[in-house]
């Protein structure tokens, strides 16, 4: 080969690598995609409760060098713990106070407050679902929280990040074109096999979007927090029923706690939140009814669900009194089954609730529009169960149509209307949030 | 041969023209402060790192730009880092400002990977315990080099001479003075108000910047009067609020005061003099127990004197009698730097577990 070949060829070679990036000198900048979790807690009078969880980039603390009584997990979507660490109780404040030099140098100062705020810092973990705080000397479940929608609006905003392709939650990178970058002929080979590759994440992540679409919670995100063990606050003055319950509901791995009078489970939840209460209507001295008026008063206790539970028709005085107490009612005898699926949907519902809420917040939507939509879709489904009990009670012989008593129909035509007035306020909301929703590439509400 | 040459040259050239597509976005770094163009930024593009910004122009190109909404995010060391969203084609250029961050890194020789990152922050208020009233307290926010020259001095007391305050019987790694990142925060906008609270408070937005700190300290230079009642406001205090927001505060002419704090806030020691203060046995190699055996059988373990485990108590001013007592149980002799606020030093029971927290530190 002549020397004038081979200076030719010497310059082809320069000129395709001066427009190729990957045939440029090493870039000695090192990108940063380092991402943390942050879930912000309230502490109040004993319990937690969850504030927020985000993420954003930044380097996390070094947590091996935490300690203390509590206990931080970060669950997979199998629910399977990949990264714990302890942590200190947030209102014990330790201080002190400098004394006389010669005698007591040290005053001890203790400011244990009944109300903290509680900040959690931990880095990215893939496959993340889910955080649980427990409190390590008993092993209580103190608080959880569902990082999938953190994970997902994050990735909206980020989806070329190679943490958020790797979790399969790349959309809008997937509609780019490929960067048009000058490519010199030796990578050409590589550029296909990375867009072959590229294809076939592409494809998986169809797979997951159309999941994700469907019930806004990506594969596996329901199984950690089906891990982390949802509390029923069991309350009937029958001990015998409260066992049965309590037996099919922990063979379902749930965690029950028990009260057998409506006092008992006020000073329950005094000091412990459950998920979910199953409330007994004729209990003595203090029946159902004046329970739940007692737990919906305070506002630490009204968000948590009440399920009604009784051997007694509901009257249309009480359905027109209480509905908007209530989650659900389900008459004595029932069948386990009817059990599981109502609290399953209570809490389903629930977890929905929260995890729109967060994606609504981080995408602008009005809290306010947000949580007005969430209250009339629990309200419309309640009164349509409610419609259905007046009409034939569920486990009791089925109304005649004379014995459908003025006072019931009245009723049921109330309940009726306000049922269809919040039908369209309700899709009203939605179409709007769904709006804005759509426009962030974030999965839009479909209850 | 020639015309392979030929038709090879026109073959890149072809490529490298059908490459230049539309769908192009130029975004613009300037520094926040001067307004002059930054060069070496790196720049994302939905999260994708893209480049970084030409060093004579501070600009960089992006290609390959579909029609939407999309998140540019630059960052640079020093800087804050900086999102922008933007709407596409609506906006072809964007400029971005980046500003220089608060955070001053103090190690001369750059950060390490994986030690412990302490940052001190700066306080405008200090107290007096005589009146009983927060004092406003400029100089640290008025004089950088000061707040810089008492932040070097805790260090050197605290960290570096850790040897100096820890019994020669028990070895600390060769390696200690390696396994720190020391840094301070200085926004004189944003102080921190040391007597907010116990352990007092620093604005938030230090909080959204610094997201890896593992103990920030606040300083201030001064606690004014003596203890008169228990309605002052503490002299030092140390509250945890979750992996990264560790808070502890103390006077910078307290030196011994910043090392106690420091015991409880890093290592996670234990008061070992008797009063109002809480008390419960740290494992693993805890400086109190909650039972004389526990202690004795640590000691033991760790080869020192079961003999010398002693219940937390007080004496009286005069007698003999005993006027506070706790059923928790010490090991290290006097002055103990967990129980002395003026002089001391750390006993063998707290270096033990002083040893067993910088043994969880690996620096690379």
């Amino acid at each position: 080969m002549s020397l004038r070949i081979l200076s030719s060829l010497l310059i082809i070679v320069l000129v395709c690598c001066s427009f190729c990036p990957y045939g440029a000198a090493a870039d000695p900048v090192v990108p940063d995609f380092d991402k943390i979790v942050r879930i912000q807690l309230k502490y109040l009078d004993g319990a937690y409760s969850l504030e927020s969880a985000e993420i954003q980039y930044g380097r996390a603390p070094n947590l091996a060098l935490q300690s203390g009584e509590l206990k931080g997990s970060i669950l997979d979507t199998t629910g399977k713990e990949r990264l714990s660490f302890s942590s200190r109780e947030p209102w014990r404040a330790q201080g002190d106070i400098l004394g006389d030099p010669e005698g007591r140098t040290l005053i001890g100062y203790t400011e244990g407050g009944d109300a903290s705020d509680m900040s959690i810092t931990v880095p990215w973990v893939q496959d993340m679902a889910a955080f649980t705080l427990t409190d390590s000397r008993d092993g209580a479940l103190l608080v959880t929280a569902d990082l999938t929608p953190a994970a997902s609006l994050f990735c909206a905003d980020y989806p070329g990040d190679p943490d958020c392709q790797a979790r399969g939650a790349s959309s809008q990178l997937a509609a780019m074109e490929p960067a048009p970058q000058a490519t010199s002929l030796p990578i050409v080979f590589m550029v296909l096999f990375s867009l072959s590759v590229f294809l076939a994440a592409g494809l998986a992540i169809m797979t997951v979007r159309r999941r994700v679409a469907a019930t806004g919670i990506p594969e596996g995100a329901t199984a950690a927090i089906k891990a982390v063990k949802q509390t029923v606050l069991i309350v009937d003055d029958d001990p015998e029923m409260v066992e049965i319950i309590h037996q099919f509901l922990t063979d379902e791995g749930y965690a029950t706690i028990h009260a057998l009078s409506g006092k008992e489970c006020l000073n329950i939840l005094k000091k412990q939140l459950p998920d979910l209460i199953l409330l007994d209507v004729l209990m003595q001295p203090m029946n159902g009814w004046e329970t739940l008026e007692q737990i919906k008063k305070d506002p630490i206790t009204k968000p948590i669900p009440v399920l009604m539970l009784t051997g007694k028709r509901l009257t249309s005085a009480e359905a027109k009194q209480y509905n908007i107490c209530i989650d659900d009612y389900i008459t004595k005898p029932f069948r386990h089954e009817e059990i599981f699926t109502a609290i399953d949907n209570i809490l389903q519902r629930k977890q929905r609730f929260k995890d729109g809420l967060e994606l609504a917040k981080k995408v602008g939507v009005d809290r306010e529009k947000f949580c007005e939509l969430a209250k009339l879709s629990r309200r419309i489904t309640v009164n349509k169960k409610i419609i259905d009990i007046l009409q034939a009670p569920a486990g009791t012989p089925a109304w005649g149509p004379d014995e459908l008593t003025p006072e019931n129909k009245e009723v049921i035509e109330q309940i009726t209307i306000t049922t269809r007035a919040n039908e369209q306020r309700a899709e009203q909301l939605k179409t709007e949030i769904n709006k804005v929703f759509r426009s962030k590439g974030v999965p839009e509400i479909n209850w | 041969m020639g015309r392979i040459v030929l038709v090879l040259c026109l073959l890149s050239l072809a490529w490298t023209v059908s490459a230049a597509e539309p769908g192009s976005l130029t975004v613009v770094v300037k520094d926040a402060r001067s307004k002059t163009v930054v060069g070496g930024a790196l720049v994302y593009l939905d999260g994708a790192y893209k480049g970084t910004t030409a060093d004579s122009s501070g600009v960089i190109t992006l290609t390959g730009l579909k029609d939407g909404t999309h998140t540019v995010r630059v960052t640079k060391p020093d800087f804050r880092e900086i999102t922008k969203k933007i709407v596409y084609p609506n906006e072809m250029t964007v400029s971005v400002e980046i500003a220089r961050g608060a955070l001053v890194l103090l190690n001369e020789e750059g950060e390490k990977q994986g030690a412990i990152n302490v940052v001190f922050y700066p306080s405008s208020t200090s107290y007096s315990c005589t009146d009983h009233a927060k004092i406003s307290t400029p100089v640290y926010i008025e004089n950088e080099t000061r707040f810089r020259e008492d932040v070097m001095k805790v260090i050197q007391s605290t960290y570096l001479d850790l040897d100096k305050i820890t019994p020669s019987t028990k070895i600390l790694p060769a390696d200690y003075r390696d396994r720190f990142n020391f840094y301070y925060y200085y926004d004189p906008s944003a102080p921190a108000d040391a007597f907010e609270g116990c352990a007092g408070t620093i604005p938030g937005k230090y909080w959204k910047e610094v997201t890896f700190v593992d103990v920030t300290v606040i300083l201030y230079p001064k606690y004014h009067g003596t203890y008169s009642d228990a309605a002052c406001m503490p002299t030092g205090c140390s509250q945890d609020y979750g992996p990264g927001r560790n808070l502890m505060k103390a006077p910078v002419n307290q030196l011994t005061l910043i090392q106690h704090e420091t015991g409880h806030a890093l290592y996670d020691l234990v008061d070992t003099y008797c009063g109002n203060t809480y008390y419960y046995q740290n494992d693993p190699h805890a400086n109190v127990w909650s039972s004389r055996e526990n202690c004795e059988s640590d000691a033991r373990s760790d080869g020192r004197d079961p003999a010398q485990c002693r219940q937390i108590q007080q004496a009286a001013a005069t007698g003999s009698s005993v006027s506070c007592s706790q059923p928790y149980w010490r090991w290290d002799p006097m002055p103990d730097i967990m129980a002395s606020g003026y002089r001391g030093k750390f006993g063998e029971a707290a270096t033990q577990r002083i040893n067993y927290v910088l043994s969880k530190v690996v620096t690379s």
